[in-house]
Order: C-alpha cells, then sequence, then structure tokens
C-alpha cells in the first residue's frame, strides 16, 4: 500500500468526526465491527448522508453498489483505503 | 436561465398512509390521481395535481415489503414528510455533466428505472449536497414498454 495512503486509524477518526456531524452525537465510538444495527438512526437515509460526507470529506467518488454491500465500518475504511490509493497512482 | 435543463415537477410527500393526505389535498381543489403500485420502488403513488399550486406526489409504503425505501423515514415520521423535489430533463447525461461544472457533490441514490406513474419514462434519485433528494424523469423516449420485476 502506498505510504502516503492514510492507514486505518487515520481514517476511523477522521470518520468518527464524520458520524458525530451526522448524527449530532459526540458520544458514538466507531470500531471496525460496527454496524448500522449498532447506532441507532443510522438507517437508509442516513446512510446516504454518510456516504456523501465521505466522498467530499476525502475527496472520492464511490459507486452506487458499492455503497448498498458495505458490511460494516471496516469494510467502509478499506474502501476508502482502495479509493485514496487510486487516486495517488 | 435554466442551464441545469430541468423544469420542477412535483413535491414528494412520504406518508403511512395516504388518505389523510388524499382528503387534505382534496379540500385544496387538487386532483387526486388514482393509486398506482410501483414495484421497483416498492411504493404506492398518487399524484395530485392542482391548476396553480405544485404538484405533490403522496407516497406510501408497499405493506407486503419491509425493506422499501421509504418504511424507516414513514416509521420516524409518522405525520408525514416532504422528502424529495422532482424535475424533469430532456437530457439527463447533459444535467448530471452540467452540475458536476458547478462543483456540485451528487450522489446517485438509485439509477434510472422504468416508473409506472409516468408512462414507464425513467426516473433516478441523487443526493445534492444543500440541496437534498432530488428525483428526475427523463423523456418519453427512455420509456420502456413495461416495468421487469413486477
Amino acid at each position: 500500500m502506498n505510504p502516503n495512503v492514510m492507514n486505518t486509524k487515520e481514517i476511523l477518526e477522521q470518520l468518527t468526526e464524520i458520524f458525530h456531524q451526522i448524527f449530532d452525537d459526540e458520544s458514538i465510538v466507531l470500531t471496525p465491527e460496527k454496524t448500522a444495527a449498532d447506532i441507532a438512526d443510522w438507517d437508509s437515509f442516513n446512510h446516504i448522508n454518510i456516504i456523501v460526507a465521505v466522498e467530499e470529506h476525502f475527496g472520492i467518488k464511490f459507486q452506487t453498489a458499492e455503497t448498498e454491500e458495505l458490511k460494516n465500518v471496516g469494510h467502509l475504511i478499506e474502501l476508502i483505503q482502495q479509493k485514496l490509493e487510486a487516486e495517488k497512482r | 436561465m435554466n442551464h441545469l435543463g430541468l423544469t420542477f415537477h412535483h413535491i414528494g410527500l412520504a406518508v403511512s398512509q395516504p388518505d389523510k393526505a388524499i382528503a387534505f389535498l382534496a379540500e385544496l381543489g387538487y386532483q387526486i390521481g388514482p393509486t398506482i403500485h410501483d414495484p421497483l420502488q416498492k411504493v404506492h403513488l398518487n399524484m395530485c395535481t392542482h391548476a396553480t399550486n405544485p404538484a405533490v406526489e403522496i407516497i406510501s409504503p408497499d405493506k407486503d415489503n419491509d425493506k422499501g425505501p421509504i418504511n424507516e423515514l414513514t416509521r420516524k415520521n409518522s405525520s408525514g414528510v416532504v422528502y424529495h423535489t422532482c424535475y424533469v430533463t430532456n437530457d439527463l447525461a447533459a444535467t448530471l455533466a452540467h452540475a458536476k461544472t458547478l462543483g456540485l457533490h451528487v450522489f446517485c441514490v438509485s439509477a434510472p428505472k422504468p416508473a409506472p406513474l409516468f408512462e414507464n419514462r425513467k426516473v433516478s434519485f441523487y443526493k445534492i449536497s444543500g440541496m437534498g433528494l432530488i428525483e428526475i424523469i427523463e423523456p418519453l423516449e427512455s420509456a420502456e414498454s413495461e416495468v421487469k420485476g413486477a
């Protein structure tokens, strides 16, 4: 992996900030294992808000199908890393 | 000047049951269209039109499918909620390309699909930062002869 691409910890920290803003809840603690079922109000509408915020924050673009297949936060982090890696090439 | 090539079509109102919205809009003088089932969007729809007011599309969940796109929305907003605006375009690709040149952040929520409510013309949904959820209806030429997946 390109050393200039953010590592998992950095992405998780920035994702946590995004979740705090979207859910207006600074008590949310993200881990790679967390899923939508673990966070109140993480419904299909807020899922789109998360995806849009992630795209804008990291400067990446998802395909719609990619965002529908996300299993957990860890999967989202991996996808962000892949997109960032592709941008840097 | 309409650089995006979009013409306003309707406001989308999501409700658990359409009867109260229908009664309210009828009292305002709206013509209430028949209930149409959209199997691809997994919703029931009533298009309500008025001589001078904006058109309103009443959307209610398909009760036989608990994974529909507005099931959670109507559970959390039991009194009903306006959740999208809809526009018509003659050229979807040009509209989206122009939105990009404006620096608008556009995320495709639902790719183009034929819509029984609009003569099977293709409709798609986009989340635009700062503007919310919009629906775009394509021209009649985009219509498919039947809605697959029904």
